[in-house]
Protein backbone atom coordinates (compact mmCIF):
# COMPACT_ATOMS: atom_id res chain seq x y z
CA UNK A 1 0.00 0.00 0.00
CA UNK A 2 1.13 3.26 -1.00
CA UNK A 3 1.14 6.09 1.85
CA UNK A 4 2.23 9.57 2.50
CA UNK A 5 4.19 9.30 4.93
CA UNK A 6 7.19 10.27 4.39
CA UNK A 7 6.47 13.42 2.88
CA UNK A 8 4.16 14.58 5.88
CA UNK A 9 7.37 13.67 7.87
CA UNK A 10 9.43 16.19 6.22
CA UNK A 11 6.76 18.46 6.03
CA UNK A 12 7.15 19.07 9.62
CA UNK A 13 10.90 18.73 9.81
CA UNK A 14 11.33 15.47 11.71
CA UNK A 15 13.70 12.65 11.40
CA UNK A 16 12.61 8.99 11.34
CA UNK A 17 13.41 8.97 14.74
CA UNK A 18 11.68 11.56 16.25
CA UNK A 19 8.87 10.25 14.34
CA UNK A 20 9.33 6.89 16.20
CA UNK A 21 10.01 8.32 19.42
CA UNK A 22 6.73 10.37 19.43
CA UNK A 23 4.55 6.73 17.89
CA UNK A 24 6.82 4.82 20.56
CA UNK A 25 7.54 2.26 17.56
CA UNK A 26 11.30 1.24 16.25
CA UNK A 27 12.69 3.73 13.53
CA UNK A 28 13.17 0.75 11.32
CA UNK A 29 9.51 0.28 11.33
CA UNK A 30 8.52 4.10 10.20
CA UNK A 31 11.65 3.43 7.63
CA UNK A 32 9.96 0.00 6.44
CA UNK A 33 6.68 1.81 6.03
CA UNK A 34 7.55 4.95 4.25
CA UNK A 35 8.98 2.13 2.20
CA UNK A 36 5.68 0.77 1.60
CA UNK A 37 7.26 -2.85 2.58
CA UNK A 38 5.21 -2.62 6.07
CA UNK A 39 1.41 -2.23 6.47
CA UNK A 40 0.93 -1.20 9.99
CA UNK A 41 -1.84 -2.45 11.73
CA UNK A 42 -4.47 -0.35 12.64
CA UNK A 43 -3.79 0.87 15.75
CA UNK A 44 -0.74 2.50 14.24
CA UNK A 45 -2.19 4.44 11.98
CA UNK A 46 -4.76 5.54 14.00
CA UNK A 47 -1.71 6.59 15.75
CA UNK A 48 -0.35 8.52 13.00
CA UNK A 49 -3.47 9.65 11.88
CA UNK A 50 -3.84 11.35 15.22
CA UNK A 51 0.47 12.82 15.37
CA UNK A 52 -0.46 14.68 12.04
CA UNK A 53 -4.03 15.75 12.10
CA UNK A 54 -4.87 14.12 8.97
CA UNK A 55 -7.36 11.41 8.30
CA UNK A 56 -5.63 8.13 7.66
CA UNK A 57 -7.07 7.97 3.73
CA UNK A 58 -4.59 10.89 3.21
CA UNK A 59 -1.94 9.28 4.89
CA UNK A 60 -2.28 5.64 3.19
CA UNK A 61 -3.42 5.29 -0.01
CA UNK A 62 -5.30 2.24 -1.03
CA UNK A 63 -5.68 0.71 -4.50
CA UNK A 64 -8.20 -1.44 -5.23
CA UNK A 65 -6.38 -4.15 -6.91
CA UNK A 66 -7.70 -5.02 -10.46
CA UNK A 67 -8.34 -8.76 -11.23
CA UNK B 1 13.47 -3.08 41.18
CA UNK B 2 14.09 -4.47 44.95
CA UNK B 3 12.38 -7.50 44.52
CA UNK B 4 13.95 -8.48 41.18
CA UNK B 5 17.28 -8.06 42.85
CA UNK B 6 16.39 -10.30 45.83
CA UNK B 7 15.29 -13.10 43.72
CA UNK B 8 18.47 -12.66 41.50
CA UNK B 9 20.77 -13.21 44.57
CA UNK B 10 18.82 -16.23 46.48
CA UNK B 11 19.49 -17.54 42.44
CA UNK B 12 23.03 -17.00 42.75
CA UNK B 13 22.97 -18.27 46.76
CA UNK B 14 20.88 -21.15 45.62
CA UNK B 15 23.37 -21.69 42.77
CA UNK B 16 26.52 -21.24 45.08
CA UNK B 17 24.78 -24.23 47.34
CA UNK B 18 24.34 -26.11 44.80
CA UNK B 19 27.78 -26.18 43.51
CA UNK B 20 28.93 -26.36 47.23
CA UNK B 21 26.90 -29.57 47.92
CA UNK B 22 28.07 -30.92 44.40
CA UNK B 23 31.64 -30.36 45.60
CA UNK B 24 31.17 -31.63 49.70
CA UNK B 25 29.14 -34.56 48.99
CA UNK B 26 31.48 -35.44 45.50
CA UNK B 27 31.85 -38.98 47.01
CA UNK B 28 28.49 -40.28 48.68
CA UNK B 29 26.30 -39.10 45.87
CA UNK B 30 26.09 -40.84 42.38
CA UNK B 31 27.88 -39.45 39.53
CA UNK B 32 24.93 -38.49 37.69
CA UNK B 33 23.30 -36.33 40.74
CA UNK B 34 26.64 -34.51 41.24
CA UNK B 35 27.29 -33.36 38.09
CA UNK B 36 23.59 -32.12 37.96
CA UNK B 37 24.02 -30.48 41.21
CA UNK B 38 27.51 -28.53 39.94
CA UNK B 39 25.93 -27.66 35.95
CA UNK B 40 22.72 -26.71 37.68
CA UNK B 41 24.54 -24.66 40.48
CA UNK B 42 26.97 -22.69 38.05
CA UNK B 43 24.37 -22.62 35.52
CA UNK B 44 22.09 -20.43 38.28
CA UNK B 45 25.10 -18.43 39.35
CA UNK B 46 25.88 -17.20 36.07
CA UNK B 47 22.03 -16.51 35.01
CA UNK B 48 21.93 -14.44 38.23
CA UNK B 49 24.80 -12.85 38.14
CA UNK B 50 24.39 -12.01 34.45
CA UNK B 51 20.93 -10.15 35.24
CA UNK B 52 21.82 -8.61 38.43
CA UNK B 53 24.58 -6.61 35.84
CA UNK B 54 21.70 -5.83 33.94
CA UNK B 55 19.75 -4.33 36.45
CA UNK B 56 22.56 -2.16 37.36
CA UNK B 57 23.16 -0.96 33.84
CA UNK B 58 19.32 -0.69 33.58
CA UNK B 59 19.16 1.76 36.56
CA UNK B 60 22.00 4.06 35.06
CA UNK B 61 20.49 4.45 31.73
CA UNK B 62 16.74 4.64 32.14
CA UNK B 63 16.49 5.93 28.36
CA UNK B 64 17.99 2.93 27.23
CA UNK B 65 15.66 0.46 29.37
CA UNK B 66 12.76 2.81 27.20
CA UNK B 67 14.55 2.41 23.80
CA UNK B 68 14.96 -1.54 24.74
CA UNK B 69 11.19 -1.68 25.55
CA UNK B 70 9.83 -0.24 22.25
CA UNK B 71 12.15 -2.57 20.20
CA UNK B 72 10.65 -5.69 22.11
CA UNK B 73 6.90 -4.39 21.65
CA UNK B 74 7.55 -2.72 18.34
CA UNK B 75 4.51 -4.36 16.27
CA UNK B 76 6.73 -5.09 13.17
CA UNK B 77 9.28 -6.82 15.39
CA UNK B 78 6.60 -8.43 17.40
CA UNK B 79 5.18 -9.89 13.53
CA UNK B 80 9.10 -10.41 12.79
CA UNK B 81 9.02 -12.69 15.57
CA UNK B 82 6.62 -14.90 15.13
CA UNK B 83 6.54 -15.38 11.86
CA UNK B 84 10.13 -16.58 11.87
CA UNK B 85 9.15 -18.62 15.19
CA UNK B 86 6.59 -20.42 13.06
CA UNK B 87 8.48 -20.83 10.11
CA UNK B 88 11.30 -22.09 11.80
CA UNK B 89 9.10 -24.58 13.65
CA UNK B 90 7.34 -26.10 10.58
CA UNK B 91 10.79 -26.47 9.01
CA UNK B 92 11.97 -28.38 12.01
CA UNK B 93 9.13 -30.15 12.04
CA UNK B 94 10.03 -31.56 8.38
CA UNK B 95 14.13 -32.06 9.73
CA UNK B 96 12.50 -34.04 12.10
CA UNK B 97 10.70 -36.35 10.45
CA UNK B 98 13.43 -36.54 7.21
CA UNK B 99 15.75 -37.79 10.58
CA UNK B 100 13.12 -40.72 11.26
CA UNK B 101 13.74 -41.77 8.09
CA UNK B 102 17.26 -41.75 7.98
CA UNK B 103 16.92 -43.46 11.37
CA UNK B 104 15.01 -46.36 9.57
CA UNK B 105 17.39 -46.21 6.97
CA UNK B 106 20.49 -46.74 9.69
CA UNK B 107 18.94 -49.16 11.55
CA UNK B 108 18.45 -47.32 14.52
CA UNK B 109 16.04 -48.81 17.62
CA UNK B 110 12.77 -48.62 16.91
CA UNK B 111 11.81 -46.51 19.78
CA UNK B 112 14.00 -43.67 17.95
CA UNK B 113 12.13 -43.62 14.69
CA UNK B 114 8.32 -43.81 16.97
CA UNK B 115 9.71 -40.63 19.05
CA UNK B 116 10.52 -38.62 16.14
CA UNK B 117 7.91 -39.95 14.36
CA UNK B 118 5.43 -39.03 17.87
CA UNK B 119 7.32 -35.45 18.00
CA UNK B 120 5.87 -34.81 14.18
CA UNK B 121 2.49 -36.11 15.23
CA UNK B 122 2.31 -34.21 18.52
CA UNK B 123 3.26 -30.51 16.46
CA UNK B 124 0.82 -31.39 13.58
CA UNK B 125 -1.87 -31.61 16.55
CA UNK B 126 -1.03 -28.77 18.09
CA UNK B 127 -0.75 -26.62 15.49
CA UNK B 128 -4.97 -27.75 14.63
CA UNK B 129 -5.32 -27.18 17.78
CA UNK B 130 -4.26 -23.60 18.61
CA UNK B 131 -5.49 -22.91 14.91
CA UNK B 132 -9.17 -24.00 15.93
CA UNK B 133 -8.66 -21.35 19.30
CA UNK B 134 -7.53 -18.91 17.93
CA UNK B 135 -10.33 -19.42 15.02
CA UNK B 136 -12.52 -18.93 18.01
CA UNK B 137 -10.76 -15.66 19.93
CA UNK B 138 -10.40 -13.57 16.55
Amino acid sequence: MKNRLEELRKARGLRQEELAEALEVSRQTIGSLENGRYNPSILLAFKLSRYFGVAIEEIFIYEEELS
Amino acid sequence: MKRMKGLYIAFIVLGLCFAAASLIFWEAIPYSLGTMLMCSGSGMVAIGLTQLLMLRLNTKDPAQVRRKEIEVNDERNVAIRRRAKALSGDALQWVVMVAAWVSLACNAPLWVTLGMTAVFVLKSVLEVYLAARYQREM
